[in-house]
């Protein structure tokens, strides 16, 4: 039973039709990422699972359970959180405020251990808690993104174009931190522009194109395909 | 170094600030629209009728069957609508106790023109206009309305009789539709400064108006009456009508020590004057004119009403005086405003004047009403009425011979008249 | 001296009262970035709620002291029917039009506006009702200052509601989403936040003390009409704009910066200016919006609350 199953996915914006009917299952434990070039609807993707956008047709089960139709709030409380592109950052919340708005669908919850693991995680986040989030760097911005993500204890992480603006050693510590937030028991569907960390970084792939998924394969698979490679790699 | 301050915040700075602007842009349209622009409309006259009755000015033809309509311009709603209520049951009173007209019945028709507006005085002088049927109006209540008001009336040869606006401007308007049973401020103010002067000896007045056509009118003939060499007025401050706060006007005269206050405006203005007079120590008594001589003045500043002034002009008491209390007494309860009796003296003229000068048509039984005809028994009107005897000067202004001040002081609730 | 004195008195009588009805432009302000023109009306309605308290309740029948509790309950009223009302606006006029251009809300609520208006003339007529005077009269005289026991209760008041909304914001949940969706709609939903709950609560807390500023209004100025929401509305929003639109703190010092400015303007003006106090007030709303349409905190509800 997979953790995530979209079925037939149809979804847009206004008059366009971004994701045209896709199916994609994530289980539980995996590192499952959607690569594909810019407007391949990566994006629409995550956010009609997590009902930003309605979905237009075909169905979105969590744990087999129903929820295209829920709202974006009831989403949350099932258990999956999603980064958004851009990290979202509550600019005038300082940092400690901004992680405990990210706890906000866990009414009544003691924040104090899972504050410490986001903390022990991002270190960085700890020294600069009363910080206002507008000001801190880009590469702190997604540490914040993340770690504010993980205070409503997902048990689905939705990392959208987590690279994105970032320096490529910086880009190398998220993805490093991706993987242990994974290895401790979170689920992730990682949408991203930078294929080759993603694809690293995962256990299933699955390319997006026009809306369509064309591939689906183990990661390392994908990672050898000569076609991938040439579309997505960078490689002639 | 200078440096440029974010604008706005942080959220697309040009685009928040046009929204705010948007916002001031509208706030300040309403802010206009409510103060009331002086607005003139035009309406195209009547045809007049081709009959036997021919009149210059063009011939109101009532159908067989309908109704005569009396227009009833006055203050309806907001602080005022005391005022206009009174007006419109003198009015019906005076409908009702006529009866029909040469076998036509009378219909009161309401509009509002909200007292100082310029704005509905002008649209409901508008609408009546265009009232096949109208015969003539009563009103408008007050002074600002009609200046509006009068040249609309005035394109139609409608006539207008006010029961109570008395500025002095409006019988120098020239308008030969204009009739008032009030009489005109100039006549009031100076009692009311001899009054304060030889009776209540007050020596440093301060002097307060609204800033209406009656308010400076009024303030103004009784500044010029009651001011010489010992006798002083010590400041003289408009105030914005109609609003809830004059504790700030009040500290400014109380600083100027006054023995005496006098202020030209409205009963509820009176009211909130006494209320924060009281609040802020301010002790020295208070008189107004008609505008404030009216039972709403204790009902809504209660007992800080206490001991406060009003006055009036009365022309003695007429053979109908009585007959007039009773009547309406026994139908609407007290009959202590001001203008009541005003209002159904000009309801009076208006209906014996369209009795004097309707004809029924013959052939279709249409009753016709020549509006020159009617204007002109209006003009030419000797009446005995509930406030004595009237007639009109040739500007359309009452008569003021025989007329005296009535003074009345607030004590336990209630207006003791303490003039003879 | 003294009579400056007086008119700070008389300022910031006035100006808290403005402050309180400021707070609910701000608000809505900060989350919908939409002004809420009816908001002055919600006010209005707050006072008839006063008024047909104090007026059903015969407080002469339980003895003097009775009368605190009467003003009691009719603040209560107006804190309660005043939220109500708001909330069902924002339900018919605000909410389906939550997507569309701006221009649409802020048309929608002039409608709203006009449409209270004249409901409570056609309900009630339009003879403005004056509330009894329950209130105790008389007050402290400090060295020639009189402080009326009106302008004690609604300066105190003013500011005990603003802390009190200050620890709402703060430190409850639903002041959490509400400081959430004021930064970003969109990504609050993300965190759980509820957001046409959050904007609901927004209108709900404006709409109360909007409300319970109507019935104070009506204990001091003992007047309420159904046109008495209109003036003190658009004094409120510039209120609002000169402290700030989006901030809490803001709104509270534009208010009784705006009543400082009229009062002190009507003692300054000269002999036949002195009724141009709104010319002051609308003057300063213009210069403010040319010279720093933030505002004089300029922040937006998120930092500040």
């Amino acid at each position: 039973m997979p953790l995530l199953s979209l079925e037939q996915l149809v979804s847009g914006y206004g008059q366009i039709v971004a994701v045209k009917g896709i199916n994609v299952t994530v289980e539980e434990g995996e590192i499952v990422t959607l690569v594909g070039n810019n407007g391949a609807g990566k994006t629409t993707t995550l956010r009609t699972i997590s009902a930003l956008i309605r979905a237009r047709s075909g169905s979105i089960r969590f744990r087999e359970e129903r929820i295209e139709r829920l709202p974006p709030h009831r989403i949350v409380q099932l258990g999956i959180a999603h980064v958004p592109e851009g990290r979202g950052i509550f600019a005038r919340l300082s940092v400690r405020e901004n992680l405990e708005m990210g706890a906000f669908s866990r009414a009544g919850d003691h924040l104090d251990d899972i504050l410490d693991r986001v903390f022990t995680l991002f270190p960085r986040l700890k020294e600069r808690h009363g910080q206002a989030g507008g000001t801190l760097s880009g590469g702190e911005q997604q540490m914040l993104a993340i770690g504010r993500a993980l205070m409503a204890r997902p048990t689905l992480l939705l990392l959208d174009e987590p690279s994105m603006g970032l320096s490529p050693i910086l880009v190398e510590t998220i993805f490093a931190t991706v993987q242990d937030i994974n290895r401790q028991g979170t689920t992730i569907l990682l949408v991203e522009q930078n294929a080759l960390m993603a694809l690293q970084v995962a256990h299933r792939g699955y390319v997006i194109e026009s809306g369509r998924i064309v591939t689906e394969a183990p990661a390392h698979a994908l990672l050898a395909d000569p076609a991938v490679r040439k579309a997505y790699l960078g490689e002639e | 170094m200078i440096r440029f301050r974010p604008v706005a915040g942080h959220r697309g700075g040009w685009l928040s600030s046009r929204v705010l602007w948007l916002g001031a842009l509208v706030a300040l349209v309403l802010v206009g629209a409510a103060c009331g622009s002086k607005k003139t409309t035009t309406s195209t006259p009547q045809a007049g009728g081709t009959t036997a009755a021919s009149d210059p000015y063009g011939v109101i033809r009532i159908k067989k069957g309908q109704a005569i309509d009396i227009g009833d311009s006055a203050v309806l709603s907001g602080s005022n609508a005391v005022l206009g209520e009174e007006q419109q049951n003198a009015v019906k009173l005076a409908v009702e106790q006529k009866g029909a007209i040469k076998g036509f019945s009378v219909n009161v028709v309401p509009g509002d023109d909200g007292c100082g507006d310029a704005a509905a005085a002008s649209a409901v002088a508008n609408r009546f206009v265009s009232d096949a049927s109208m015969a003539g109006v009563i009103g408008t209540t007050c002074s600002s309305g009609m200046l509006a008001a009068l040249p609309i009336y005035n394109k139609v040869h409608m006539v207008a009789i006010s029961p109570s606006a008395t500025s002095g401007k409006l019988p120098q308007q020239g308008f030969d539709v204009f009739f008032r049973t009030a009489w005109n401020d100039d006549n009031q103010g100076p009692a009311q400064a001899k009054y304060v002067k030889d009776v209540l000896k007050a020596a440093k007045v301060a002097v307060l108006h609204d800033d209406s056509a009656y308010g400076q009118g009024l303030a103004a003939a009784f500044v010029k009456g009651y001011q010489d060499s010992s006798h002083q007025v010590v400041s003289n401050d408009q105030i914005t009508a109609n609003a809830p706060d004059y504790s700030s006007f009040i500290a400014r005269i109380k600083a100027k020590n006054p023995d005496f206050i006098y202020y030209a405006g409205f009963f509820p203005d009176s009211a909130t004057l006494l209320r924060q007079m009281h609040q802020a120590g301010l002790s020295v008594p208070f008189l107004s004119g008609d505008g404030s001589y009216d039972p709403g003045l204790i009902q809504k500043a209660g007992k800080d009403a206490e001991g406060a002034y009003v006055t009036r002009l009365t022309g003695g008491t007429g053979p109908q005086t009585k007959a007039f209390d009773s009547a309406y007494q026994s139908k609407y309860g007290n009959v202590n405003g001001a203008f009541i009796a005003f209002a159904w003296d000009g309801a009076n003229i208006l209906l014996n004047s369209i009795d004097k000068v309707a004809q029924v048509d013959s052939q279709t039984g249409d009753l016709l009403i020549g509006r020159k005809a009617l204007r002109d028994a209006v003009a030419a009107t000797s009446y005995d009425g509930a406030t004595g005897k009237i007639s009109f000067l040739k500007d359309g202004d009452r008569e003021p011979s025989g007329l005296k001040l009535e003074v009345a002081k607030v004590e336990n609730g209630k207006f003791v008249v303490v003039t003879q | 001296m003294e009579v400056w004195v007086q008119q700070v008195v008389n300022g910031l009588a006035i100006g808290g009262l403005y402050a309180m009805i400021a707070v609910g432009y701000s608000m809505v302000y900060g989350v919908l970035q939409m002004i809420n023109f009816a908001h002055g009306d919600i006010f209005m309605l707050g006072g008839f709620a006063g008024y047909l308290t104090i007026s059903s309740l015969n407080h002469t029948a339980f003895g003097q002291d009775a009368r605190f509790a009467v003003i009691g309950l009719a603040l209560l009223a107006g804190m309660v029917a005043a939220p109500l009302a708001a909330v069902i606006v924002e339900r018919v006029a605000y909410r389906p039009l939550r997507n569309a251009p701006r221009l649409a809300p802020l048309i929608s609520a002039i409608g709203v506006s006009i449409f209270l208006e004249n409901l409570v003339l056609r309900l009630d007529g339009g003879q403005p009702r004056y509330y009894e005077s329950i209130f105790p009269r008389g007050g402290l005289v400090i060295s020639g200052v009189h402080i009326a026991w009106g302008q004690i209760f609604i300066v105190s008041g003013a500011i005990l509601m603003m802390l009190f909304l200050q620890g709402f914001i703060r430190f409850t949940r639903q002041g959490k989403a509400i400081r959430a969706v004021a930064e970003d709609q969109k990504v609050a939903a993300l965190m759980g936040v509820n957001v046409d709950q959050a904007i609901v609560v927004t209108f709900i807390v404006g709409a109360a003390l909007a409300g319970v500023a109507g019935v104070m209004w009506g204990l001091q100025f003992n007047q309420v009409d159904h046109y008495m929401g209109f003036v003190p509305g658009i004094k409120a929003f510039t209120a609002a704009v000169l402290g700030g639109i989006g901030s809490i703190p803001g709104a509270m010092l534009g208010g009784f910066f705006l009543g400082l400015a009229e009062t002190l303007a009507v003692q300054a003006l000269p002999k036949g200016f002195t009724n141009y106090q709104d010319v002051v007030a609308f003057t300063l709303l213009i210069v403010f919006l040319v010279l720093r349409p933030g505002g004089m905190l300029g922040e937006h509800l998120a930092k500040r609350a």
